[in-house]
């Protein structure tokens, strides 16, 4: 009986509720390749993203609303992706993280390689790099949360095309 | 043994079969004949002065018209001295005799080299895919294998790899 | 007077009430907020995403069981150990000292034949 997605939510309250979702992000890091790497780094003292409230390392996708997908996507691994994208709860957000992840990378033209995340799961921030900067990662944060703070559920889960306010 | 002394011992077990045979980098590489090359894995290994033990890796090199190259580099820790043994099969009739009886360790490295060239062990226990998805059609390391992606899109670059 | 008796337990009751009352806003708050999307993958087992094989269920193992239960006992005992040797000097004074010791000793000696049987039935090995 959920109505957020059903119903245009007025906008203080949707301003307290996007500004709830954006700031408690849980991540649940789909870590493939060397991005990952850099994933967990962005984790850790240095760059640590866990200041804008993206808490790492959720114990499975069922615990998690933000995945992170860093690193190439073999066709091997591709169900897998899949499973566990729907295993998530709405709502749910995924950021492709390095170029693997975009569109291939490196590997485009490989035998068994996926040409992007996006080819399976719907992404809403693309993290270029090969790979990226820890900063890249956290500038990607942030722009997910601009896009969070500035959406409407019902929009985001109907099936007219999203228009996302610039910010 | 310097990589001189280890071919000419190989010679002098293996005789005609070894085809040729050459030191790169103080390391011998030595090419057999296609049926005796697990007999020359076992002559390596069991030998005493060679003691050729550790098994480092089996790969595939596809060498074009001449066939396809199968590469096995051995250790020995004990003498410190490695080898390259290498055999090349003609490309319709690719088949060799197993090496999992010498290394046990082959059994993988016979499985993956399998799945990427097309290239059959007689003997091996259990020869099937490794690494590659189930449904995969075809052995990708070949050169004739076509990559998909090149054909749709042609290289971006200004030249090709190797030019 | 009655004011006085019944407002500990009105303290009690409105307590209990409001953590009832939150939880029921707090869930209802949530259900009403979230959206709906059920769909057959989010009630699959998690195997890492691939395909669940085999049953969730496992066995317990007995060994907690076992030790958590002679823990008990023991600990039982050692509760009425301590008050014991506090007044045994008293009980020694008056003369009745050899008594109680005996007393004790053999309420001690019954534990350590039950103790005694668990090792016999190799209950105490952990593995």
């Amino acid at each position: 009986m959920g109505l957020s997605d059903k119903v245009e939510v007025p906008p203080p309250i949707r301003f307290v509720l996007n500004w709830g979702r954006k700031y408690s992000l849980w991540v649940f890091n789909f870590g493939l390749a060397c991005c990952a790497i850099e994933f967990i780094a962005t984790s850790m003292a240095e760059h640590d993203f866990i200041r804008m409230g993206v808490i790492p390392f959720a114990h499975g996708p069922r615990q998690a609303d933000l995945m992170v997908v860093s690193g190439t996507l073999t066709d091997k691994m591709a169900p897998a992706v899949k499973r566990l994208y729907e295993q998530m709860p709405e709502p749910k957000y995924v950021i492709s993280f390095g170029s693997c992840a975009n569109c291939g990378g490196p590997y485009w033209d490989s035998y068994s390689v996926a040409k992007g995340v996006d080819q399976i799961i719907p992404v809403d921030v693309y993290v270029p790099g090969c790979p990226p900067r820890p900063e890249a990662l956290l500038q990607g944060i942030i722009k997910l949360q601009t896009k969070i703070q500035n959406e409407s559920l019902k929009q985001r889960y109907s099936a007219e095309p999203l228009t996302v306010e610039a910010g | 043994m310097t990589p001189e002394e280890i071919i000419q011992r190989l010679v002098a077990e293996l005789g005609d079969d070894v085809v040729e045979s050459e030191t790169s980098y103080d390391v011998a590489t030595v090419t057999v004949a296609p049926a005796r090359y697990a007999d020359a894995a076992r002559f390596a290994k069991t030998t005493r002065g060679l003691d050729f033990t550790f098994f480092d890796f089996l790969t595939g090199v596809d060498e074009g018209e001449q066939g396809y190259g199968v590469v096995t580099h051995l250790y020995s820790p004990i003498h410190k001295h490695h080898i390259q043994l290498r055999t090349v099969v003609p490309n319709d009739a690719a088949t060799l005799p197993t090496m999992t009886g010498v290394f046990r360790g082959a059994n993988w490295h016979e499985r993956e080299t399998w799945e990427m060239f097309g290239i059959v062990f007689d003997g091996h226990p259990n020869l099937v895919k490794l690494l590659l998805p189930d449904e995969f059609e075809g052995h990708p390391l070949r050169k004739e294998f076509l990559l998909m992606s090149r054909e749709v899109k042609p290289w971006p670059g200004a030249k090709e790899p190797g030019e | 007077m009655s004011n006085d008796y019944f407002a500990d337990y009105v303290t009690v009751g409105s307590v209990f009430l409001a953590g009832v009352a939150f939880v029921v806003v707090a869930f209802t708050a949530a259900m009403l907020v979230r959206p709906t999307r059920p769909r057959r993958e989010k009630y699959l087992t998690y195997e890492c995403g691939i395909d669940p094989v085999g049953v969730g269920w496992s066995q317990t193992q007995i060994r907690y069981y076992v030790f958590a239960f002679l823990f008990v006992i023991f600990d039982i005992e050692s509760v009425f150990l301590f008050p014991f040797a506090t007044v045994l000097r008293t009980f020694d004074a008056a003369g009745d000292g050899v008594a109680i010791l005996v007393e004790m000793v053999i309420f001690i000696l019954l534990l350590a034949v039950g103790l005694l049987y668990a090792w016999k039935k190799k209950v105490l090995e952990w593995v």
